[in-house]
């Protein structure tokens, strides 16, 4: 759908300057990724590939939008500390005061006030506008670091299979697809408790970066198929291409045709994935935390916070912020990065959206 | 006994426990009744079966009963939770002596003790130190096999045996005269083909104990689960046995998967005429611990859809469906409401937290209402201020460290001025979110007073074993734990919870704030020896405030409520003030 869309903007948007960048760049990324000659040189001096993709990016609406959603959260999320100060309260401190004796908040609209946005949650009285804050650095803190690692494996792995080939490459594949057979919640449900017990101190206690170090660790170890899989599909159509039998005839290292030749040109996909990998982990993430083996309390987590409001979901008159807001603006999140995503796709690789 | 993870009833009755009178020189339990809040006790010895027939009940179906946690001690002498000795009591196993509870039509509840396997409540001529029991016609186990005096004085022997130390120890402590009981017996399985000292079978129905020192409560301690019978031939062990337990009463072990499920189909060998206390309506029970969240399944009874019709809900509706509850008349008509016996402590280990001035900024610091809002406010308890719970005899309200019920954070900073506290090491047990809410408060609301609380999550499946190992205790500073009444005296709460010296075992110790104080212990053997009960029962009351006062072992937090759900199929249910739990004694399906 979004490539529809994206496409479709472009046409629209474009004003006469840009028509021409335009037409100069779909019609060249038509042949080869390689070729970045301007076939109207009037108008246009020469781009780079990437140039060219920044600029199908920087046009495209809903990509423009979805970053710019995007740029504000990591923004929020990085001021946490500073809006927590400016804001006068603490994410974990509970508010008994404000709550009425079976545990509900007081007041309309859960409690919403001055000092407190979004209202309160039920039961222990957290600031629900601090809570959605801490709530989403922890989640986005532990999808983007988990897709970072998960993809740098992914394409390690598949460069690997893909360039050397042979009995290697036949492990791999047999290995990769073993690992993705392994049912991920099954193995969730069972690892994390069992794993996070382990890594206690001597107080007996898990700190939290160790929880939230076992589950980056968890999407890790499962979340690099996909990108080893594709990675290496690309290397191994691109490793008899010519300009790489060029270069190994001309006795190139292994290093260079790997990192020179090869890996340039499965950028693009690499890219892709990643940009629909940092969601998915967003929404496995508050999912763990839904079946209650990710972040435990108190530890703000968006996750929990969805899992509060789905079981409050039938007082939804008493306390509309709690139902709602945590799972809109994972809702909003997710939403956001699929799209970056497959505006990214679409930039990189205009073949796709033909 | 400990406490329960959750409760049901139908309609609102309250049953205090007035005191047994317990007269030295005729012996035996008082002559009764003695009326105290709505609720009386009397002493039947001439009980016979079968029980009196519930009007309108009729036989058939099965009933199901929903709940999170398992029993977590399955052996008949290790089983010491409130509902699991409800359970065991009214449906799987007989012990020498039982309690009936009759229903008047005014809804006032009359509890009897009666002889259950034996024909009397007990006889004694020397003051209460020797008693005996003559066994009923027609008692047999579920192989058909008759039960005799041997197999119940088999029961008593293996409840030394320190692997089932997690059960209750009157019977044990009162045979050897003294707290330390496992140097007085080690048990059949230390020592093979003994039983107890001071237990004598002259016969396959005579049974008589020979007690190290004179308690005149006897009767009401081999009620508890100590004196169910196990036959020797078909006990395999004491990890065992639990695997492959005979039953006595109404119904037997059909299946059972510890921690999800547990089925049980009619004893056929049962003989109602033999039972004075026992009905069984139903044709099979379920209990389903399969995991379900308590939230979801208290949504399910108010629904109340076909399937659960016939079915209880194990435990009280959590905060999050109360509103669900409240909103829904028709629903809120089906719930079973009532307090309890138990009363839900944060305990201090004073062993390791050894500054009374700490522990007393702890009382002053730690927010109640906090606790009590995660789990579902007025209907979860009320913010308890003693050790003692008011359906103890001779309960006396006081409140030792004065403050709202949200806590006091400057009493305690002021009471901490100048002190390095070391982080304080709090237990709690895992695995729901409202258990961790519950923690994440207790550590939030310390923490305001200038505490360091460490997070320790225990493991869920064993905690209850856990919690009564010394050593386990040894490494907690903090640790929630509730307690209630085994029987109307308080020399079952206070009398055991803050007993030191011997009473403090390795395994199965309920004093798990290592509470030892030598006048404190000399005062609760004065008063256990005290013949007169009121008097005594003033005596543990005066105790309890003095050992808040000077030694703050604990924090009180909250008197446990009930507030629980059942199908609308369900007749017979109501909450059963001597355990704290729902009552399956008369409990019958609805066509």
């Amino acid at each position: 759908m979004s490539e529809t869309t994206t496409s479709g903007d472009r046409g629209v948007k474009a004003t006469s300057d840009i028509v021409g960048e335009m037409m100069a760049s779909t019609e060249l990324s038509v042949n080869a990724p390689d070729v970045a000659e301007p076939v109207r040189a009037g108008a246009i001096v020469g781009r780079s590939p990437g140039q060219l993709a920044w600029m199908r990016l920087r046009r495209d609406r809903v990509a423009v939008a979805s970053a710019g959603v995007l740029g504000f959260t990591v923004l929020v999320v990085l001021a946490a500390p500073l809006i927590e100060w400016l804001y006068g309260d603490d994410p974990e401190r509970g508010h008994s005061e404000l709550l009425n004796s079976i545990g509900y908040p007081i007041g309309v609209a859960g409690g919403a006030s001055g000092d407190h946005w979004l209202g309160i949650t039920p039961q222990r009285g957290y600031d629900l506008f601090l809570q959605l804050i801490f709530g989403a650095r922890t989640s986005l803190g532990i999808a983007v670091t988990a897709s970072v690692l998960a993809v740098s494996l992914g394409v390690v792995v598949g460069v690997l299979a893909g360039y050397v080939g042979g009995w290697i490459d036949r492990m791999v594949v047999w290995f990769t697809d073993f690992m993705l057979a392994f049912p991920f919640f099954l193995f969730a449900i069972a690892l994390v408790p069992s794993l996070s017990s382990r890594l206690a101190d001597s107080f007996g206690e898990v700190a939290v970066w160790k929880r939230i170090a076992v589950i980056i660790a968890l999407f890790t170890v499962f979340g690099w198929m996909t990108t080893a899989r594709i990675v290496r599909g690309q290397v191994i159509s691109l490793r008899e291409r010519e300009y790489v039998e060029a270069a190994r005839a001309a006795g190139a290292g292994t290093a260079h045709m790997l990192f020179r030749q090869l890996l340039p040109n499965v950028w693009a996909p690499i890219l892709v994935v990643f940009s629909l990998s940092i969601p998915a982990n967003v929404t496995l993430e508050a999912a763990l935390s839904f079946l209650n083996i990710g972040i435990t309390e108190p530890t703000p987590d968006l996750g929990r916070l969805i899992l509060q409001g789905a079981s409050n979901v039938s007082n939804f008159g008493l306390i509309p912020w709690v139902v709602f807001v945590p799972a809109l603006s994972l809702f909003i999140l997710v939403l956001a990065f699929n799209l970056l995503g497959d505006a990214v796709r679409d930039a990189l690789d205009p073949k796709s959206s033909r | 006994m400990r406490r329960k993870f959750g409760a049901v009833l139908v309609g609102s009755l309250t049953l205090a426990l007035a005191a047994t009178a317990c007269q030295s020189n005729t012996g035996g339990p008082g002559p009764g009744p003695t009326n105290v809040a709505g609720g009386s006790f009397i002493t039947v010895n001439d009980a016979k079966g079968p029980a009196p027939e519930v009007p309108g009940a009729v036989k058939g179906g099965t009933v199901t009963a929903i709940g999170s946690t398992d029993f977590d001690d399955r052996d008949p002498q290790a089983n010491y939770r409130g509902d699991g000795i409800l359970v065991y009591g009214q449906l799987i196993f007989r012990a020498l002596t039982g309690y009936y509870e009759d229903i008047a039509a005014d809804g006032k509840i009359t509890l009897k003790l009666m002889g259950d396997l034996a024909t009397s409540t007990g006889t004694t001529t020397d003051g209460c130190k020797t008693w005996s029991y003559t066994l009923r016609d027609g008692i047999k186990f579920q192989d058909g096999s008759a039960i005799t005096s041997k197999d119940i004085a088999y029961g008593v022997s293996r409840s030394f045996d320190g692997a089932l130390a997690t059960g209750p120890q009157y019977v044990q402590k009162y045979l050897a005269g003294s707290d330390d009981y496992a140097s007085f017996y080690k048990g059949p399985f230390a020592a093979p083909g003994t039983t107890s000292p001071g237990i004598e079978t002259p016969d396959d129905k005579t049974l008589i104990f020979k007690l190290g020192a004179a308690h005149c409560d006897f009767p009401m301690a081999v009620a508890l689960p100590t004196t169910i019978p196990v036959p020797k031939a078909k006990d395999t062990g004491p990890e065992t046995y639990q695997n492959a337990m005979v039953a006595s009463g109404p119904y037997q072990i059909e299946s059972w998967t510890h921690g999800e499920k547990m089925t049980l189909v009619r004893n056929t060998n049962w003989d109602p005429a033999s039972d004075p206390l026992r009905h069984s309506y139903p044709d099979k029970w379920v209990f389903d611990w399969s995991g379900t969240d308590p939230a979801i399944v208290s949504k399910r009874f108010v629904d109340d859809a076909p399937a659960d019709q016939a079915a209880i809900q194990w435990e009280n509706v959590p905060s999050e469906a109360l509103p669900d509850v409240l909103n829904n008349p028709a629903a809120k008509a089906r719930a079973v409401e009532g307090d309890t016996v138990f009363n839900i402590y944060l305990q201090i280990n004073t062993q390791r937290v050894t500054d009374v001035d700490v522990r007393r900024a702890l009382n002053y610091a730690y927010n109640k209402k906090a606790h009590l809002q995660v789990i579902g406010g007025e209907f979860a308890g009320k913010v308890s201020t003693t050790i003692t719970a008011p359906t103890v005899p001779g309960y006396k309200k006081y409140d030792a460290y004065p403050a709202p019920d949200t806590g006091d954070v400057d009493k305690a900073k002021a009471l901490l001025a100048g002190k390095t506290v070391p982080p304080l090491k709090y237990c709690f047990r895992p695995g729901t979110p409202v258990r961790e809410q519950v923690a994440a408060a207790t550590k939030e609301n310390l923490e305001r007073a200038g505490f360091q609380i460490v997070m320790t999550p225990t493991d869920a499946t064993t905690h209850n074993t856990l919690v009564g190992r010394k050593s386990f205790q040894m490494g907690c500073d903090l640790l929630t734990y509730g307690w209630g009444q085994d029987f109307p005296s308080n020399s079952t709460v206070v009398g055991v919870l803050m007993k030191g010296g011997a009473s403090i075992q390795a395994e199965g110790n309920v004093n798990v704030s290592l509470f030892d104080n030598a006048g404190v212990n000399a005062e609760i053997d004065r008063l256990a020896s005290e013949p007169d009960v009121a008097k005594a029962a003033e005596g543990y009351m005066a105790l309890d405030e003095k050992i808040m006062k000077e030694f703050a072992p604990l924090i009180p937090i909250y008197y446990d409520h009930s507030f629980s759900l059942a199908g609308s199929k369900i007749g017979g249910l109501y909450l059963s003030g001597t355990w704290g739990s729902p009552s399956l004694q008369n409990v019958w399906v609805k066509s």
